[in-house]
Parts: structure tokens; sequence; C-alpha cells
């Protein structure tokens, strides 16, 4: 049409893009040749070096030709002088930043940028901040452009303030830079540390200064409210929150004679190497024990550790220490330990000032539900802090809020049920343990998923865990001194070797759970203190023909109830 | 037509536009972009016509529509009839006055206090005293001779009477006679004094405007790249004399289309400075709200030490002025960004975000938070507050979603609506006067869509929903005029058009040609002009304005110091009193945006009339705002106003369509309104666009230029002329060369 600009059709367009991607392909290839070629040769010179510069442009993601080109570099600087060598260091760096703005996310460009700055006899560390500072402007998130800035601080001699800074900066431009708000947890520790270390090494937030843990406890506040649907201010909160450290204690001493076995049961998992503090004397004499975790992998931490004891008298006095404190031997008369609640409850590190803000906060988070009823994570918030505060009397309250959880966040049901668990069970044990005879102990109905602190039950004789809503069988491998265990009207498949630790068991009843194979129930055989088995009112029985079933079980009472096998 | 010479000019065109406003403009780039011939044309020395951006004797003569040329015909709106019976002569206005009224200038003598204190000296400054006999012809209030500034405020309110031109009762308006200085306006006039009595009557030279204008094109031609795509450019025709400024590009025979492939990403490099600059604007403005106490202390400034613009100083710098006679800022989210973006008129452009954002609550100025990041920082709001504005916001920004919620508030006022949101009368105050920016009485459809507005411009381009064009509005219509010209347009200065000739063929009217004052005839297919160029009445919406030049910048109190190139602050009405019925709206703009000179803070105040004149509508508000002096030496003091000037504008609308009752072929287009969006000024550029090229696409992307198909040219056109700005140099109409205008094929 007259007067207008001529442009070649899409047609046209697509054609002469073909041809350009065709003659650029070969190029590529031709050079990845050449380049190959070149160090078969064993040519590792500049021409080589320009080779692979070329291809790097185009692609810097061509992690071969980037070690090849390391390659050549500690040749050329094995026959360089001084000046050349920063000559070069310099130009590999400018090419690394052109290589970077191509793909500011490439593992090959700052793999060499950090090989590079590792041997720079001369190294400015200021520009390489100022670089990340840069590329995390473009983006903020950029993973690979903050481990190389943790990398440059590691090495220079930036100080922990200037990053904190730093971190405050770009949470307040974007408050949903989850990996700003993670650096900034790295480094409160490092800027404000507490004064009183805890043995425990981890940089978590019980080190840190309390006025500056309740400083970040406002701006995560004010975060939170500005978005409260943004997960990463949520998780930072947590970490605000804390855990704290858990000292580690000796809750009973037991010794098992017809089982040659000594146990000791801790107030959590701990290592095998901690066993090294424990000592058994026996009439004064300290034994040489080996220890072994008891129902766990042995390389795990665990609660219970067993060893051999071979042949001793039930009237020999047996004795243990751990850390300054010695324990007797456990028999059924002897009260319960006395148990803190802290060490059961949710790890809070909990100071007189900073329960006085958990209770703002809490109030703070209660106000904000008010405006936002659906939001998990104010339900979830509240629930911990009450938990932490208050579990007792706001034991009510945090139903509720299990119950809107499970209503707003569907996918995460079962945690959440799980949770509830715990809660239950916590809030259970103090009363339990209050009592003179902890023998014992009722869980029942609770609709208990899963089970919680059970080396507390290591000592109870008698387990009633009837009408709850078990799965499994986890956590009971500790019930070494049960004698009757009560799983009816669970929702047990089948049952599992954990049961293989109850040495003591004599009556086991499993009414009413979804057994079906009999081959799970051969391995109550291996028990050989079991002599009472209830298995009604399981789907195993209408398969199975109840009288060959108590064939399989001849030495012990078979209770298949009255069901008739159809 | 081969232009064969260069004092013959084609006459022939489809489309005449008369007035380089900004729509006039964007029609003139689309028409032309689609292969139209187009002749623009504009009575005024400058683009920009009642959106101009301009220095400040060009602003005081365009206002008081000083007449520029001497006429040939009376003022009196005339159609006689021709020998021919069927044809009609359609006179259009040449007296402008009275679209600019009630001008009054205020010149506030300022002392710095680092010159000894004397004794008053009368100056000067007395009415009825002409030009040519004051020394300064158009400095500013106190005559230069004695350096002395006294501490006495002469004010002097004078107000124009377009009806008396006898007498030049202001200092500042131009003797009949205008002086100027030699165009070279790099250079700072020492003696501005003995320059001025020149008379030197260069009309026809390039004039001080001229070079000012074209100084500032050159300035923002820097950051441009002109689409050049062969050596030849014999298309590229100018009024002006523009090869004078040196315009690199003119020569530059490199395809710099490339650059405008990914428009958006063009857009960037310059936006990018603003992101960059908005970032360290953020932190900063971030150091004082942030909730971390910080160490540093605001820094108060005593008066002794305070680097205060001098009035000497600003009369020294006053080319460093550019006045807006349109101050309207731009959406990010507005469909002429889209639309500019899309065309690549953006790499014409620079722009700046506005990123200071203020209204005033409970009789105090306040930083109004709005996007995510200002909600987490402010300290003005509570945490319940924030969560509660939050809710707002997306709820607001997720409109579409809420529809059955919004029904039935639709036609109810928007306060209820807000109590609806449990929003408490602060933050009602905040979005209705800044978000929403709707008066008391809005109903919740308009304000909610305003809203919505305001917020998805947020984070489009920085943290702040405003742009604005470096060197002012002016820019636009410059832009659009710039890739009309690109694209095969013709453009004349200084050209003005008497009249339309109207024929009736077979009952049909339609314009003809038009005639300018020389005697000129250009024949033409379509008119475009603005419609307070023509002699009927027709409605107009009346506003009352200020500028004001002052020394500080504006800042809520108890806020350290705000990094920020451009402010915006809304007063909602009444907030002054009972007489302010409407809400005012405030520009600052700041040195960075090369509107004025260092150290000094350009104002503009805008709102719909109410009072007789603008200085009874907006003094109020200038008092509020500026001039208080307290002898708290602990809070940093107010602003002072070193200058102010108030007028009514009245922006005339067109009829709907578009259309003159006189012809199908002359099209009105409305004088600029200071609504929010740029919604009027597109759907008119595309309307008047469509009935003259119907079913086209309305500036296109421009095309890859590794995909432009290049013809070879015939030798003979291969010659870069340049037309001469008009005036004297045209022919009379008896040569009528071909009447084909040909483009070059690209």
């Amino acid at each position: 049409m007259h007067g207008r600009v001529k442009v070649r059709t899409s047609e046209e367009q697509a054609a002469a893009k073909k041809l350009e991607r065709e003659k650029k392909i070969k190029k590529y290839q031709g050079v990845t040749e050449e380049i190959y070629a070149r160090r078969e040769a064993g040519s590792l010179d500049e021409e080589l070096l320009k080779l692979t510069e070329t291809l790097l442009a185009w692609n810097p993601d061509h992690y071969t030709v980037w070690n090849i080109r390391r390659e050549v570099i500690v040749n050329i600087l094995t026959y360089s002088e001084v000046e050349a060598k920063t000559e070069l260091f310099k130009r590999e760096l400018h090419f690394l930043e052109m290589c970077l703005k191509v793909n500011p996310k490439s593992y090959g460009t700052f793999m060499q940028r950090r090989w590079v700055m590792s041997n720079n006899p001369d190294p400015d560390w200021k520009h390489e901040l100022a670089l990340c500072d840069l590329f995390l402007s473009y983006d903020e998130r950029n993973f690979h452009c903050w481990d190389y800035r943790r990398f440059s601080i590691g090495k220079s001699e930036i100080s922990p303030m200037e990053e904190l800074e730093f971190s405050q900066k770009k949470i307040e431009s974007n408050l949903s830079n989850y990996s700003a708000w993670h650096y900034r947890s790295k480094l409160l520790p490092l800027c404000y540390p507490a004064d009183t270390l805890l043995p425990s090494v981890s940089a978590d937030s019980s080190s840190v200064q309390e006025d500056k843990l309740l400083q970040e406890f406002d701006i995560v506040t004010n975060a939170i409210f500005t978005d409260p649907n943004d997960q990463s201010t949520w998780f930072y909160q947590q970490w605000l929150l804390g855990r704290a450290h858990k000292e580690e204690r000796l809750l009973f001493f037991m010794h098992f004679p017809s089982n040659q076995m000594l146990l000791l049961v801790f107030n959590q998992p701990v290592n095998k190497d901690l066993l090294n503090e424990v000592q058994v004397l026996i009439s004064g004499n300290i034994l040489q024990l080996e220890w072994s975790a008891h129902g766990s992998p042995p390389t795990w931490p665990c609660s219970l550790w067993t060893a051999v004891l071979i042949s001793v008298d039930t009237s020999v006095n047996l004795e243990c220490r751990f850390r300054e404190r010695a324990l007797n031997l456990f028999t059924s008369s002897v009260c319960a330990p006395s148990v803190n609640l802290e060490e059961i409850g949710p790890a809070i590190s909990l100071t007189a000032a900073k329960s006085g803000v958990l209770h703002t906060h809490c109030e703070a988070i209660c106000e904000l539900l008010s405006i936002e009823p659906d939001n998990k994570w104010c339900h979830l918030t509240a629930l911990q802090l009450r938990w932490a505060i208050d579990p007792d009397s706001s034991a009510a309250k945090i139903m509720d809020h299990f119950s809107a959880l499970e209503k707003e966040d569907p996918h995460r049901k079962g945690c959440y049920q799980d949770m509830k668990s715990k809660f239950l069970i916590e809030t259970g044990i103090p009363s339990f343990l209050k009592k003179r005879d902890f023998s014992h102990l009722n869980l029942s109905g609770l609709g208990l998923t899963r089970l919680y602190h059970t080396h507390f039950f290591s000592a109870v004789s008698i387990l009633d865990l009837s009408n709850n809503r078990l799965t499994n069988m986890q956590g009971l491998s500790v019930l070494v001194t049960c004698q009757e265990l009560n799983l009816d009207g669970n929702l047990l498949t089948e049952v599992e070797e954990d049961i293989l630790f109850l040495i003591r068991l004599r009556i086991l009843s499993l009414k009413s759970n979804l057994i079906e194979k009999e081959d799970s129930l051969l391995l109550l055989e291996k028990i050989d203190s079991i002599h009472q088995l209830n298995i009604e009112g399981n789907p195993i029985l209408k398969e199975r023909d109840s009288s060959l079933l108590i064939n399989l079980f001849s030495n012990l009472i078979l209770n298949c109830g009255a069901t008739s096998t159809s | 037509m081969a232009y064969v010479s260069s004092d013959e000019l084609p006459k022939n065109f489809d489309v005449i536009v008369y007035g380089t406003g900004l729509t006039e403009s964007i029609i003139a780039a689309a028409l032309c972009r689609n292969g139209v011939s187009v002749l623009h044309l504009d009575y005024n020395q400058f683009y920009g016509g009642e959106c101009a951006s301009l220095m400040y004797r060009e602003f005081i003569e365009f206002l008081k529509a000083t007449p520029r040329t001497p006429q040939t015909q009376d003022n009196n709106v005339q159609s006689t009839e021709d020998q021919s019976s069927n044809s009609q002569r359609y006179f259009l206005r040449s007296d402008l006055s009275r679209i600019y009224e009630n001008i009054e200038q205020d010149f506030v003598e300022q002392s710095s206090p680092l010159l000894p204190e004397v004794t008053p000296v009368t100056t000067n400054v007395t009415p009825n005293i002409t030009s040519t006999d004051c020394a300064n012809n158009y400095s500013l209030a106190t005559d230069t001779d004695t350096k002395v500034t006294s501490h006495e405020e002469t004010s002097q309110s004078i107000h124009h009477n377009s009806d008396s031109t006898e007498v030049n009762e202001d200092n500042l308006s131009p003797a009949p006679v205008t002086t100027f200085d030699t165009p070279t306006s790099t250079q700072e006039s020492t003696q501005p004094t003995q320059k001025d009595n020149k008379s030197s009557l260069q009309e026809s030279q390039p004039t001080l405007q001229d070079s000012q204008s074209t100084l500032q094109e050159s300035q923002s031609t820097l950051q441009e790249s002109q689409p050049t795509l062969q050596e030849s450019q014999p298309t590229l025709q100018d009024g002006q004399p523009t090869l004078q400024d040196g315009q690199p590009t003119l020569q530059d025979s490199q395809s710099i289309l490339q650059d405008s492939q990914s428009t958006l990403q063009e857009s960037q490099p310059t936006l990018q400075d603003t992101q960059s600059t908005l970032q360290d604007n953020q932190s900063t403005q971030d150091k004082e709200t942030q909730l971390l106490t910080p160490s540093s202390h605001t820094k108060i400034s005593t008066p002794s030490t305070d680097p205060v613009l001098s009035w000497t100083e600003l009369k020294s710098q006053h080319r460093m002025f550019t006045f807006d006679l349109w101050p309207k800022l731009i959406y990010a989210t507005d469909p002429f960004v889209d639309m500019i973006v899309k065309s690549s008129v953006t790499k014409y452009l620079e722009f700046k975000a506005v990123n200071k954002i203020i209204t005033v609550l409970d009789g105090n100025l306040t930083l109004v938070p709005a996007s995510r990041a200002d909600v987490f920082t402010s300290k003005t709001v509570s945490v319940l507050e924030k969560r509660l504005l939050m809710r707002f916001v997306t709820f607001v920004m997720d409109l579409d979603e809420h529809t059955e919620e919004v029904e039935k508030y639709n036609a109810r006022p928007f306060s209820e609506f807000m109590e609806h949101m449990r929003l408490n009368a602060k933050l009602r105050a905040l979005i209705k006067s800044s978000i929403a920016q709707v008066e008391d009485d809005s109903l919740t459809e308009v304000a909610l869509e305003r809203s919505k507005f305001y917020l998805q411009s947020i984070g489009r381009y920085s943290n702040s929903p405003y742009l604005w064009p470096v060197y002012g509005i002016g820019e636009l219509p410059q832009a659009f005029c710039r890739m009309a010209a690109v694209f095969g347009g013709l453009y004349m200065l200084r050209k003005e058009i008497r009249y339309l000739e109207i024929i009736e063929t077979e009952g049909v009217s339609k314009c003809h040609s038009v005639r300018d004052t020389e005697n000129t005839t250009f024949l033409c297919k379509h008119i475009i002009l603005g419609v307070s160029l023509v002699p009927d009445p027709q409605p107009t919406i009346r506003y009352s304005r200020a500028i004001l030049a002052t020394n500080r910048k504006l800042l809520p109190p108890n806020t350290s110091d705000i990094n920020s190139d451009i402010g915006f602050i809304t007063i909602p009405s009444h907030t002054l009193g009972p007489n302010q019925s409407y809400t005012i709206k405030i520009i600052e703009l700041s040195p960075k945006s090369q509107s004025c000179p260092d150290r000094c803070y350009l104002v503009h105040i805008t709102c719909c009339s109410s009072q007789n004149t603008a200085k009874a509508d907006l003094l109020p508000v200038v008092e509020f705002l500026f001039n208080n002096s307290t002898d708290n030496t602990d809070i940093p003091p107010a602003p002072k106003v070193l200058y102010s000037i108030y007028f009514n504008y009245n922006s005339t609308q067109a009829p709907t369509g578009n259309k003159s009752k006189l012809a199908d072929n002359i099209h009105l287009i409305s004088s600029p309104d200071l609504e929010p969006s740029y919604q009027q000024i597109l759907s008119e550029a595309k309307g008047v666009f469509d009935t003259i090229c119907p079913g086209d696409t309305f500036l296109p992307p421009p095309p890859d230029p590794e995909d432009i198909i290049y013809e070879p040219t015939p030798p003979e056109q291969n010659q870069i002329d340049i037309v001469e700005s008009a005036g004297d140099s045209l022919q009379p109409t008896g040569t009528q060369s071909d009447n084909e205008t040909e483009q070059i094929e690209k």
C-alpha cells in the first residue's frame, strides 16, 4: 500500500530466523569440536582460552568447557609473571560479569567466579558484594547470588552488622523475601549473641540477645499484619519463638535379670557418645558396659539404651550415675521422677520478659484472627502460643483452633491430628506423673493418631490405648515394663516389630482393628511372655477359619470373639 | 511529489492538523504511521499548545494571549460569501485571550541570610511603567542594578484584564516590541539588563524561545534514538531550523529501529534509572520509617547554615524554569502508557516516578502508604490499621472476584462501603483523598474503579503509581510530533490559519482547503483542530491553577528528608474551610525533574473552580502550606514562596463525536482536562483516526528493522531538504505541484 513501510511476512520472518539459527548452531558445534581437539593435543594456550570464551559467552552452562578453561588458566599462570597474572584475573572477572548478565543463575559461572576469587592474589571483595547487590536487585531470590554473597562475606571483612542492615533493606522493600529473612536469622546470633551461651552450638534464636529478639518480634508483627498470607514472615516468627535446648536427663534406670538386660531411659533421644557420661556401679565398682539403642536403628539417637548384664543377683546393689546425679534402680513402687512441664512442652525458651512479650503477641494474633478468621497461620500461631503459655486453661480454645485448622487446611489434616495427639498426651502426662502409682495409664478415647513422649511410659505396667485412631505401633517399643496392653478400637492393620520390645507383655488386646493378614500375627509368637491375645472383630477373622488360628497360637489363650467365619 | 527545491512547499495533503496539542499530535502520529500525508501546523512558536511546557517568557505571553503576528483581518467572526455560491469561509478565532483568565503574579522578595541587611530600596517596579523604560524587561521584580536585596516583601498582584492592552502594568508582560537574547541559551547572562535593551526584532530568526525550546528538545533527544533508515531523510521536515540544534541523530545513518523491538525493554533503560533512584529513594525514605529506631537523627538545619535560594540567584536562573501549562500525572496502568510503549514513542521520552505522596490528615501533612512495602514500613499506621488497609487494597485489586459483595453498594455513597470494610475514620480519609481521589459525595462504583486504577498502577514501574515526563508534560506532544515527522509528516510552526474554505457539493459540505495568514492555500481532505479555536461557544470546564517557586520541599512534620524527585499532595475538600468545595491537587517538582534550578522547587496547584478567581480559590492552600514562620527551631521551617502566579484555565470540550456541525471532515478536539486518566485524550484520538482511516491499526509497533524490505530509490530523491520556517518563504499559491505526496519506500 502506498506510503507504508514494507515488512517481511511472518513466513519470511520464520524462514530468515531458521537460517540464522542453523548458521549459529553450525558455528557453535565447530567451536566445541575445536576446543576438544586442542585440549587433546595439549595446547592449553591463549588461543584455546579465546575459543572457550566465545563458547561460554553463548552458553555459560557448558560445564566441561569451564573445566577446560580452568585447566588453561592454570597452565598459563605457570609461565606468566606477576603483572600478566593480575591482568589475566582481571580479564577473567570481567568476562564472568558479562556471562552473568546473560544468565545470572548459572552454576558454572558462579563456580568459576568462586574459583577465580579464591585464587586471586588481589581480591576486591567490595566489588563482589556490589555485584551481588546488583543481581539481587534484579531478582531478590537468586539463591546463587545469596550463596555467593555468603561466600564473599566469609572471605572478606565485611561486618555482619552491615549485612544485617542489608537484609533489613531487602525485607522492607519486599516482605515476601524468604531469603532475606533466612539470612537475617543467621546474622542475628552473630551480631547480637546472647550472653550466656548454652552448650548447644546451633545458632537458633535462643542464642540472641533478648532485647533484640523482642525488636524482631515487633518487626515481624508488622509484617504479619501487613500480609498474613505470606509464609516467609510466619516462618521467621516461628524461628523467633525458638527451640530451647532441653537438657538431657536420665529418667529411669532398670534391670531385667531374666533378660540379662540393663536399661536406661532418657528424657529425649540421645547419641551414643552421651552414654560415656553414664556410669553403672555394682557394689561400688564401675561396670564396663556396651550400650546399644533400643528400638531404633543403631546410628540414630534414641531415648532407650540397653546393655547386657550377665548373671547378676537381684540382691546386688546396682547404681547408676549420670552427670553428677545418681539414680536408683527402678521398681514399681518408686515414685516417678519429678518432671517439669517445660521438658515435655513446646520448647520455647521463656524468660520472664519474653513471656510478657508472648502474651502481648498472642493477643495481637488473636486480634488479627478476629479480622481474618480463615487464616490458618493465625490459628496455628495462636495455638502454639497458648500451648506455650498456659495449655491447661486454654485447652478448650486450643481444641477450637485445631478444628479450625483441619477445616481451613484440609491437606494437612493428618499433621494437625498428630499435633492434637501430642497436645493431649502432653497435658495428660503431668497429672499422670503426679499419681503415686503410675503403673496404670489410661489414654483411651482421645482420638490419638500418633503417640508422643512414649519414653515416659516406659515405667507403665498397664497401658490402655483403646478407642483411639492409631494406625501403627510406632513408639510402643519403649514399653519395656508393660504387662497389659489394650489397643482395642484402633486402626491397626498389622502387628509390627516394635512389639517385640515389650519383653514383659502378657496380655495384648487387638479387638476391632483392621488386621487382615496372619503373617504379622505370627510375630507375636516370638514373645515368650505373652499368654493372652484378643483379635476379635478384625477382618482377618472373616477370611480365616478361627479354628486354624487357634491352632496357630496354641500356646496362648486366643479370643476370637463370637464372630462366625463365613 | 518530488521535493525539488527548498522554496516550494507541497500544498495538497490528506489531513491538515492545526494545533500541536497532545491529542492532535497523537492523531498526527497515527495518521503518518498509517501512510497518510499530514500537514501539522501550529500558530505558536512551540509545540504543545495548551499542553506545552514553556520558558517563563513564552509562558506569560501565551497565558495573556499576546498577539503574535500582525492581524490582517479583524478579530470578528465572519463567514462571508465568496464568489462561488456554494463555498463559504469559516474564520477561526485569533483572539484566544479567554482561555486563561484572572492572571495574578506575586513577586516575593526573599533575602538570603548570608547577605547583609540594608535599608529597603524602592524598586523600579511600579504600575504604569512601560517595559521599555524598565531596565529589566523580563527579569523579575527588583532590578539587578542595585545588588541589594530588601527584606520587604514587595508583592504585586496585578490583575490582567484582557480588555486593557494599553498599559503594561505587569513588568513581566513583554512590550509590544519583544526583546530577545541571542540564541545561546546556555549563556548565563551576567548582565541581563544590557541584553534586554536590545530591541532586535528577530521574529523570523530563531528566537530565544525557539532556541530555548529546541534546547529542551535537544536535551531530551539525548535519550532518544531517531529511527533513521537511510541516509536520505527528506521527510523530516520541521518548521524550525532543527538542524541548528545539532541533533546528532539526523545525521545518523544507523538504523536504530532495532532498539524499539522489545518496547518494554526499551523503556526500561530509562525507567531503570527511576527504578534505581526509586530504590534509593525507598531506602532513604524507609530509613526514616524503619521500625528499629535508627541511630540517625533528623537533620535540623538552623537558619544560619540553611542554603536557601535567594531571590537574586533565582532571577539569574530564570531560564532553568519550565512552566507546564497542563500538569497532569500519568498513571502507570493508564492505557495511554500501554499505547506509548507499544508504539515505541517511549524512545523519545524519559520518565520519573512520583515517589512522595502526601495527604492531609487531622490538619497535618501525612505520607500516604499504599504499596505493601509502604504499609509495612509506615510508622503512622498501627498494626491493626495496616491489616485493614491491606485488606482493602487486596480486595480492590481483585475487584472482579467480589462483584456480588460490591453490587449492593454500587449506587450508595463510598463512605458506606468503607464502613462495611471496617475501615476507621483515619483510613477512610486516607483512601478517599489519596487512593480513590473522589469527593465526599462520590458513589462506590466510581470510587472503587479509581482505587483500582491507582492500586494496580503501583509496582508497574516503581513503588509509586504515577509517572511524570522529565522536562514536563510538554514532552509528550513533542514525542508524537517527532514520530509523525519520522513517518512523513510535515511540520510548520508559527503558521496561523485564518479561515477554512467549505464547499458544498450535492448537499454535502466539506472543508476543501485552508488559508493561512500569508494567503497560502493548502488543500486537504480532513482538518483537525482544537475546539478552542472555533468561534462558536462551547462548553468549558473551569480550573483554578497556581504555580509557585519555593525554596524547600514540603515534608510532613517530624519527617527527615525524603529523597524524592517529584511529590504529589492532595488536600481533601473542606480541609481549609467551608469554601473549599473541591479537592486541591498539588504537584511539587524538584530540580531533578529538569523543570527548575537547583535548590528550588516548582509547585503546581490545581482544582476545579468554585470562587471567582483562581487566587480566591487557592490562596488559602498556599498560606496553609507555605510561609509559616515559627520560632520553633526544632522543626525545619516551612518552605517559602519566592514567586507565584494564579490563573484560571477554561478547558473547552468538543462535542461528542468530535464532529463540527459545518462539515463532516472538520474534526474538533477537546482541550485537555485535569481528570485522573488520559482516557478522554486517547478515545478522542482513536475516534478521529477511525473516522479517517476506518479499520486500520492505531499506532502499531514499528517493525523489526531486520524485517524491513528496502527498495532502491531513484537517485534524485536522495537529498535531505530542509524546509525553512514558514513566515516569508512561501511562494504565493500560484504554483501547485503534483498533488501526490510521496513517502519513502522503506
